[in-house]
């Protein structure tokens, strides 16, 4: 179908002003904010591929009619609500068509009896996390892209926040879940505590990326606001031990909302004065009702001192709050100075996750030539292990290739390391399309089942083409 | 021919939390001592100014200088690990702070002895105590002419051209050395980053370290005359008066005369245009 004829249809659902084909707001959904097209930009990067129209979504019956129509056309669509990506997930390919939902963006139902919120994709997780602290709740979920993100994307790419230890990641929060198919089908997941009535279809929703349809509806749990707060936080002189120090408090059953382990270029870095040399630094918040938080605050310090970590007291902590999000900042400045800076989570068992830590680390020193910093932290740990924020920086010839294969090399490293220590290649930023390449090395022999699962939901392969499976 | 960038180490205030703004018993300080030790913003962008003229032309000698005991260094190597080729630290045992005046007369002793300097940059002011002065007055002492708040410096031909921020706007100045420049922020002057084998190398470079002269007649008690450089009286939060307005179109008037006439309006309530 003509691309005209494609935008009069459009219009004639939404109509003419929640059809967006202006140029400028093309390029800007043209992209998330990967690190590697933030310096790309900075090199004059731009969009070879745009859509051919960006469609403001307000009700779900509109969403049917588009999903519907799209699935007849067989046109690509690119779901979106916050644009908080930093996969290259959103990135639109050439008469694809954006299905914005960030206008659907109403709080339904806050639950204070079953402790539930339901809200439509759209609403921004900082609003509603203010809306519930006014009421004594809080979402428990605190990503670094809580100022961008929105619900339905949280959900779509598996998001976690930096208080998981104890609230869990969104697939720890998601109760019920409503979306729809490429086939036009709403399709809703009930609100229940827990079932037993075969598959837990609600991660086909965790984390499909766009790839299996669009997600208009979440309810998550609510948690009342902690009456108390520990904050404490210590130096280690050894990231190994840090590690077990870590694994000693979540496997003896503690869950300290945030237990965190920087190596120690971050310790300099962001705690200099704290810190001696190469000393890693560990910071942990414990909060809970009345008595929990001193009570787990007394088992983290003596697990912590027991490993010989040194107490820094709660300022650490203190600054950590309030300058938690920064990195955002970082890599923009990063990228303005023409260096190469991004981050990359992995995940892997505890029996092997130092192993990585070490060896990314050592290879990236030896092997990138340019390489201005390599760091890693600890920040969402489990029983079975824990995962490693890596954080880089490299500079590069100005362009936009050697940007790219400074980047590959990087990222490459990380995620050959993972792999050779059966890590995962993802912790909670997902795939988009920067990370298809190594999907058949994560899943391995289940692979198969992500593309009959892809074959099933959209038959004709226009939802978000390109991310989690590569392309052929 | 030399160019010497004049740096200072200073405390990232913006890692202070808004609760800590509040004045220590002593009723002079405040505590910052958790805030990591950062070279200052302005010198970053000075030190970047002169780099971006070693770029253009190779045959300049850079240095650097700063006043301080050995925990000033930090700021002396990143910059070595940016490229710079000579770094000297003015040797003051004591930690303590000194008067834009003391420093001043510390910096021109060493400047005075390299024998090819033509260039002096300081950043316009310091993050901690922001006297913006030293510049000024290490002007006076080498007797050289001092230009403030340059944002660019072109060299060509053995003419400094420089661009200045002015109340009207921005001040284009063709000079010779010697001169003081003082450095204010601009756009994308960022200090440029050292790759982790440059700090590395950076780590085992020498750093030349100079006692003050006693010619100079900086007595202890100037030296510390931090005590008296400051008395805090109140610590408040400015307020930032702001609003927003929306506009309507209006089919009477563009959006351009629109702002115009908000603008009169604007200044006829402040009484003054500009």
């Amino acid at each position: 179908m003509e691309q005209v004829k494609i935008v009069e249809f459009f219009e004639s659902v939404l109509g003419k002003d929640r059809v967006v084909t202006e140029v400028t707001i093309l390029q800007e959904y043209a992209t998330d904010i990967t690190g590697l097209r933030m310096v790309q930009k900075h090199f004059g990067w731009e969009p070879k591929e745009l859509a051919t129209c960006i469609l403001k979504i307000h009700t779900k019956e509109e969403a049917i009619k588009v999903m519907e129509f799209i699935n007849k056309e067989k046109i690509v669509s690119i779901p979106r609500t916050g644009g908080s990506g930093v996969c290259l997930g959103l990135e639109t390919p050439e008469h694809s068509v954006v299905i914005d939902l960030s206008e659907m963006n109403e709080i339904i139902e806050i639950n204070e009896e079953n402790l539930t919120v339901t809200a439509q994709s759209g609403v921004p997780l900082q609003v509603l996390e203010e809306t519930l602290n006014k009421k004594g709740y809080t979402t428990g979920h605190f990503p670094q892209s809580l100022p961008m993100a929105q619900m339905g994307g949280l959900v779509a790419t598996r998001s976690i926040g930096q208080f998981s230890t104890l609230y869990g990641g969104i697939e720890d929060l998601l109760v019920g879940i409503e979306g729809i198919l490429p086939s036009g089908e709403l399709t809703k997941i009930k609100n229940n505590p827990r079932k037993s009535t075969g598959p837990d279809l609600r991660h086909i929703w965790l984390g499909s990326e766009g790839a299996f349809g669009v997600i208009t509806e979440v309810t998550v749990k609510i948690f009342k606001l902690a009456t108390e707060r520990v904050m404490q936080a210590f130096a280690i002189d050894d990231f190994s031990k840090g590690l077990s120090i870590i694994k000693e408090i979540v496997q003896a059953g503690w869950k300290p909302a945030v237990a965190r382990l920087h190596d120690k270029t971050e310790a300099a870095e962001s705690y200099g004065p704290f810190v001696k040399e190469n000393e890693g630094i560990m910071l942990f918040l414990s909060e809970g009702p009345k008595g929990f938080a001193n009570l787990e605050g007394k088992a983290v310090e003596e697990v912590a001192l027991k490993y010989g970590a040194r107490p820094l007291g709660s300022k650490p902590l203190e600054i950590w709050l309030v300058h938690r999000n920064d990195i955002c900042d970082h890599l923009d400045m990063y990228a303005k100075q023409g260096a190469v800076a991004d981050t990359c989570e992995i995940s892997a068992m505890w029996s092997d996750i130092g192993k990585i830590y070490d060896e990314v680390i050592e290879r990236v020193k030896a092997e990138v030539s340019h390489i201005v910093a390599v760091t890693g932290h600890s920040s969402h740990s489990y029983m079975q292990g824990t995962n490693i924020y890596f954080m880089f920086g490299a500079m590069c010839a100005p362009t936009i290739e050697a940007a790219q294969k400074t980047y590959d090399q990087l990222f490459g490293i990380i995620i050959e390391t993972t792999l050779k220590y059966n890590g995962s290649i993802g912790h909670h930023h997902g795939v988009g399309r920067y990370r298809t390449k190594w999907m058949k090395e994560e899943l391995g022999s289940a692979y198969p089942m992500l593309t009959k699962l892809k074959h099933a939901f959209d038959p004709n392969g226009i939802m978000n083409q390109g991310v989690l499976i590569p392309q052929d | 021919m030399t160019i010497i960038s004049c740096i200072k180490q200073v405390q990232d205030l913006d890692m202070v939390l808004t609760d800590d703004w509040f004045i220590q018993e002593d009723g002079k300080s405040i505590d910052i001592s958790y805030a990591n030790k950062i070279m200052n913003t302005y010198d970053e962008t000075a030190l970047e100014l002169m780099l971006r003229l070693v770029d253009e032309a190779q045959k300049i000698n850079t240095h650097v200088i700063t006043v301080g005991d050995k925990s000033k260094e930090s700021i002396l190597r990143k910059a070595l690990a940016v490229g710079v080729q000579k770094a000297i630290r003015i040797d003051v045992v004591e930690k303590a702070e000194y008067t834009p005046s003391a420093i001043a007369k510390m910096l021109a002793s060493v400047i005075e002895d390299t024998k090819d300097a033509e260039l002096v940059l300081c950043g316009r002011q310091a993050d901690n105590y922001s006297h913006g002065l030293t510049g000024q007055l290490l002007a006076k002492e080498l007797g050289w002419p001092c230009f403030t708040l340059v944002t660019e410096i072109e060299y060509k031909q053995g003419i400094y051209h420089l661009s200045r921020i002015v109340e009207e706007g921005i001040e284009h100045i063709s000079v010779k050395g010697p001169i003081v420049v003082t450095v204010s922020q601009s756009g994308n002057k960022f200090l440029r980053m050292a790759t982790l084998k440059k700090t590395m190398e950076a780590k085992k470079q020498e750093i030349k370290v100079i006692i003050p002269k006693e010619s100079l007649h900086i007595s202890k008690k100037l030296m510390k005359s931090n005590k008296n450089l400051l008395n805090i009286v109140e610590l408040k939060v400015n307020k930032t008066n702001k609003h927003c307005i929306y506009w309507q179109s209006r089919e009477d008037m563009s959006l351009q005369d629109q702002l115009q006439e908000l603008l009169l309006e604007y200044s006829k309530n402040r009484g003054a245009i500009g």
